[in-house]
Parts: structure tokens; C-alpha cells; sequence
């Protein structure tokens, strides 16, 4: 009777060892899946992307008026209807979130033949693209052809940066 | 002998009620994390800013927020889940409290309203839109 008690005893705190130990790996996954925010970055800077592009050339054909803008060079958000506007949280209003970059070449000629180059947005955020980690922007680069409206073809590049990393990363 | 089964009675049952409130305290934890309303204000505020990045002028969006909706605090009115502010989307579920997040379209965004479980978005061209803004 007595060593049946000592028995029951060392199982029960086996027993309880294994909860804990399913219990915490409930727990950490638990966190592991809701304690990180929702990262969207991606799909914005995306979306970012898909806006800038519909801006440079629309159904295929190369938006001249486009190309005439004289603002178009350094002032991308507002020629394409952008607005670089955030939230005033994490300091974000000093420090810009946004960059966009687009280059447009002559596709006969080669990549190196570029005859627009616009960008806009925070320059230091581009450094940013060649490293891998957390914790640090958002890069997307996009390319596509397309026909100018007097013919020919062109292909244009598109670089589009979202940083926003307080309210996706943790 | 009825002494010692007694204590046996006794080691079963608290055994067992440490074992409930464990699984309680477990469960309790489970729902607490995956229906927290900061993390539905969260998910449908950033939901709604990348659709209204992907929207155009002229485009009537609907977004069913019965998840939210579910969650709401008591008094709180589902007209005032929603807010847009400039490019600023905010989601709040309770009195005190909320999450933002902000979308770079520069349209114009009339004031969301509730349609059943749906808020509808109706979007516009910014100056028309600040046209009508303007009229009384």
C-alpha cells in the first residue's frame, strides 16, 4: 500500500511535468501565430507598384504626358495621386515610409538606354534592399514592357519601398 | 483503514481540480489571444487601407465586419466602428482605443456606413469629392 502511494505520487508529478510542457508549447505557438502583428508591407508596396505603373503607361501604350511632365522626375507621389501622408506614430512624420523609383529604357537598345529616370520618397531607404532581415523595408521591384504612343517599345522599371516596420514587424 | 481511503479521496480530488483549473487557465489564455478585439481592430483597419489603395474613383466597396461587429463593447455603436480621417483609417471596437493605419490612394473617401454586417466605402475623385464636402 505504501509503495503504491509512492508510485501514485511520482506519477502525478510526471503527469504534471507533461502538461507543462504541452501547455507551453501551446502557449508559444499561440504567440508565435497572434503576438506578431500582421505584416502588409508586401502587398503595398505591391499595390504601390500596380499605382505607379497605371500612372507610367495605361492598357500597354506609354503615357506621353507622362514623360513631358517636368514634375514627374522628382515629384512622383504627386504626379501618380500618391499620398506620402502617414499616421503620427513612431515618429514616422520626420522620416519618410515611402520611396518609389521608376526608369523607363528603350527596349530595342538594352537596359542600359534609359531616357527617364523618377523617383521619390526617402532615398535612405533604398540602401535597405540589399540586406535580408527583419525589421527593415519592404522592396519590390517591378518591370514591363509596353508600346509608346508614336510606336516603339520601352521597358519600365519600377522599384516601389515601404517601411512602416513599428506597425508590422515585433 | 476508512482514514486512509479517505486521504486517498481527498489527493484524487484536489489532483483532479488542479487539472481543470490548469485546462481552465490554458483554454482561458486560448480565447483571450485569438478573439482579442485589438487584434480584429487591427486586421480589419489594415484590411480596409489596402482596399481602399487598390480602389478607384467611382467605386462603391462593401466589407463584411460581422467578426468585429461580434466584438463590440457595450454602448458602443456599430456607425462608430469605422472613422476615416484624410488618408487615416481607424477601426475601434470599444470606447478608449483603436488602430490606425493610413493609405497612400489620394482619393476621396465619403463617411463609410453600415449596411447589415457590411460598411460601405464610396469612393471619389478628391476634388469632387471636396466639392460635395463643400455643399451644405
Amino acid at each position: 500500500m505504501r509503495n503504491r502511494k509512492g508510485t501514485d505520487k511520482i506519477l502525478a508529478v510526471y503527469w504534471f511535468a507533461i502538461l507543462f510542457i504541452v501547455a507551453a508549447g501551446i502557449i508559444y505557438m499561440t504567440l508565435l501565430v497572434y503576438g506578431k502583428p500582421f505584416d502588409v508591407r508586401e502587398m503595398e508596396a505591391s499595390l504601390l507598384a500596380d499605382k505607379v505603373a497605371d500612372c507610367v503607361a495605361y492598357g500597354g501604350i506609354l503615357d506621353e504626358s507622362f514623360l513631358t511632365n517636368e514634375n514627374s522626375k522628382e515629384n512622383l507621389f504627386v504626379v501618380c495621386g500618391i499620398n506620402s501622408e502617414v499616421e503620427d506614430t513612431y515618429g514616422w512624420r520626420e522620416q519618410e515610409q515611402y520611396y518609389l523609383e521608376v526608369t523607363i529604357s528603350d527596349f530595342k537598345a538594352g537596359p542600359g538606354s534609359i531616357y527617364f529616370s523618377g523617383r521619390d520618397g526617402n532615398l535612405n531607404l533604398k540602401d535597405d534592399c540589399t540586406i535580408k532581415g527583419e525589421g527593415l523595408p519592404v522592396c519590390v521591384n517591378r518591370q514591363f514592357y509596353t508600346y509608346g504612343e508614336k510606336g516603339g517599345s520601352s521597358l519600365v522599371k519600377i522599384l516601389s519601398i515601404v517601411k512602416k516596420t513599428d506597425k508590422n514587424v515585433r | 483503514m476508512r482514514g486512509k481511503s479517505g486521504n486517498l479521496v481527498v489527493s484524487n480530488l484536489i489532483f483532479i481540480i488542479l487539472n481543470m483549473v490548469f485546462l481552465v487557465i490554458l483554454i482561458a489564455f486560448l480565447f483571450l489571444k485569438t478573439g482579442n478585439g485589438a487584434d480584429i481592430e487591427e486586421a480589419y483597419s489594415k484590411q480596409i487601407a489596402m482596399t481602399l489603395d487598390a480602389a478607384r474613383p467611382v467605386m462603391e466597396i462593401e466589407i463584411n465586419m460581422k467578426e468585429a461587429f461580434d466584438k463590440l463593447e457595450d454602448g458602443w455603436k456599430k456607425e462608430d466602428v469605422v472613422r476615416i480621417e484624410g488618408n487615416l483609417v481607424t477601426v475601434s471596437l470599444r470606447e478608449d482605443g483603436g488602430y490606425s493605419y493610413s493609405f497612400f490612394n489620394d482619393v476621396h473617401v465619403g463617411k463609410p456606413y453600415v449596411k447589415g454586417d457590411n460598411y460601405v466605402f464610396v469612393i471619389t475623385e478628391k476634388s469632387v469629392g471636396e466639392e460635395k464636402n463643400e455643399e451644405p
